[in-house]
């Protein structure tokens, strides 16, 4: 009987090491001013990839990128577009340097991010799910 | 300016060229101080981008060009860092949610041999909707499907733009006015533009001469954007100025009695105008980049090139590596036509100048290209491509050879590394 307990508890263990080893999803989330609930993965792309900046709601979109060596940006355009870093450095040097438009406004960390979302109703970013908190909406979930 | 003139410039060139390469490395290192912004759309930049390449070919006689407008191509055995190297910078600032301000500067071989750097972009942008844009100023029109900048080595995978399909554009930036719409069409985005303005492009011919012209020139460009698909259409028509040697040119002709050399005469009065249209789709998403074009330029006259051009790419990202694939053709419309004026030597000059025209604008030729793209760091890519061209009747090289018969095989070796920041 011992044995089956201490099995058990292994196992639950392994289990939990398990949970916490597998990626948490990332989440788009936008100030809950936006006037928006949803977001399709293709307005997400277009936002995000500077081809079209407009909410559904008709507030303009001002998306916010985090740093470019951060995890979540690396995770987010992969599960987005699924593309790396360097294919999306690649992206936006042709719209850059042909005078189209300019890359997300970056920040340093996710915290600052959802710090902007909260106060501005056209924000848009992207963060670890479990990273949301009070004050933001999610409006799309991207998962592994 | 002679051959020897024109050498020692592209060195003299080469030394500049390092020079600003090593200002734009300078202004990196500053960038991130350099680089400002807020999200109220205050905002100003510096960036800038670079290609550093060694091309060598192997064809006896013939010289590689990137373009028509290089006064220097790459003869056989020799290793050239002028045809596909180059270097730019940009400044970028915000004035308000609305405006903008946008200035880009380029160095690269001029068809005149000379480095010197030119404005290649310098517009004000006005944004009241992000369905709707206008730019007054100097401008690109954007005609390269999946790299809208030709000059940016770092946004596409090839070293350079085929040879065969854009070879005849030395320059792609006009000074006038553009309008842009977009529009959300269920899950895909409509996207049309309109342009207008003055351009102007050198074409450097096998006897060191340039044919500078100005023109007036207008069209668009209507795009479908889907997930990773992009289809476009593109037209353009350029009505060049009134060359005042063409129009002696027609007015020997029209004179001469000869019927076919009249007609060539009657074309040649007055502007000529050479019109282009471009059809494309593209597919990048993921690790597959994929493209096909077409495009095809007819001008009314002897005076312009008449041609048809494919093209198609394919590349496949593995990790950090990139294999790419491409093929492109390109023909001419038309055979080379002749005056019908006797062949004597009083006559020379008058035939020799209606065939020399039009030779200069001959463009069949073919390619196939692999190639290897490698991300150093997401600034950074390294590129080897090999092209192997099969020449029939094209002024893209010059054609050394001491008797020029047509056709030749050419195998084009670039070694590149690009960069932006």
């Amino acid at each position: 009987m011992k044995r089956v307990v201490f099995i058990l508890i292994l196992a639950a263990f392994a289990l939990r090491i398990a949970d916490a080893n597998e990626p948490t999803s990332i989440v788009v989330i936008v100030n809950p001013g936006s006037g928006v609930d949803h977001l399709t993965r293709d307005e997400v792309i277009d936002i995000f990839l500077g081809r079209y900046r407009k909410l559904p709601s008709g507030r303009a979109a001002l998306p916010i990128d985090i740093a470019e060596a951060s995890a979540e940006r690396a995770r987010f355009y992969q599960l987005l577009v699924k593309k790396s870093r360097a294919d999306m450095s690649s992206y936006w040097a042709r719209l850059v340097f042909s005078g189209q438009t300019s890359p997300p406004f970056q920040v340093s960390d996710a915290k600052t991010a959802i710090e902007l979302v909260q106060s501005n109703p056209n924000a848009i970013a992207y963060v670890d799910s479990a990273s949301v908190s009070a004050g933001v909406k999610v409006v799309l979930e991207l998962k592994p | 300016m002679s051959l020897s003139q024109s050498r020692r410039a592209g060195s003299l060139g080469r030394g500049l060229a390092l020079t600003f390469l090593l200002g734009a490395l300078f202004v990196l290192a500053v960038t991130q101080t350099a680089r400002g912004q807020d999200l109220d759309g205050r905002q100003f930049s510096v960036r800038g981008f670079g290609t550093l390449a060694a091309t060598t070919q192997d064809a006896d006689g013939l010289e590689f060009r990137r373009n028509v407008g290089q006064s220097k191509g790459v003869a056989a055995g020799d290793v050239e860092f002028a045809t596909d190297s180059l270097a730019g910078v940009q400044f970028d600032a915000k004035l308000g949610s609305h405006f903008d301000v946008l200035v880009q500067g380029v160095t690269r071989a001029r068809a005149d041999g000379d480095w010197a750097p030119e404005l290649t972009q310098a517009f004000v942008r006005y944004s009241p909707d992000e369905s709707l844009v206008l730019r007054v100023g100097r401008f690109g029109y954007e005609i390269y499907l999946l790299a809208e900048s030709r000059q940016v080595g770092y946004s596409y995978l090839t070293v350079r733009p085929s040879a065969d399909f854009y070879g005849m554009v030395t320059n792609d930036d006009i000074d006038g006015a553009d309008i842009s719409l977009k529009l959300r069409l269920g899950s895909g985005l409509v996207r049309a533009r309109l342009f207008g303005g003055r351009g102007s492009d050198k074409t450097v011919f096998a006897d060191g001469s340039i044919f500078g012209g100005h023109s007036k020139v207008y069209g668009g460009t209507f795009d479908y954007l889907y997930r990773g698909f992009t289809a476009r259409a593109a037209y353009l028509q350029a009505t060049y100025d009134e060359e005042l040697e063409l129009q002696q040119l027609a007015d020997v002709l029209t004179g001469s009695g000869v019927p076919a050399s009249i007609a060539i005469g009657e074309e040649l009065r007055g502007a000529q105008t050479s019109t282009g249209i471009q059809l494309g789709v593209a597919y990048d998403d993921g690790p597959l980049q994929a493209q096909l074009l077409y495009g095809h330029i007819l001008t009314e006259s002897i005076a312009g090139p008449n041609i048809d051009a494919w093209y198609v790419q394919a590349g496949y990202r593995l990790r950090a590596w990139t294999p790419f694939v491409a093929a492109a053709r390109s023909h001419d419309l038309r055979d080379i036509r002749s005056t019908g004026l006797p062949d004597i030597p009083e006559l020379a000059p008058i035939n020799g100048a209606v065939f020399g025209i039009q030779k200069n604008l001959r463009a069949t030729q073919h390619t196939a290209t692999v190639g290897v793209r490698w991300d150093l760091s997401p600034r950074i890519d390294l590129k080897l491509q090999v092209d192997f061209t099969s020449v029939h009747d094209s002024s893209y090289n010059f054609d050394r050879r001491a008797v020029p018969s047509g056709d030749a095989n050419m195998t084009v070796a670039a070694l590149a590394v690009d960069f932006v920041f």
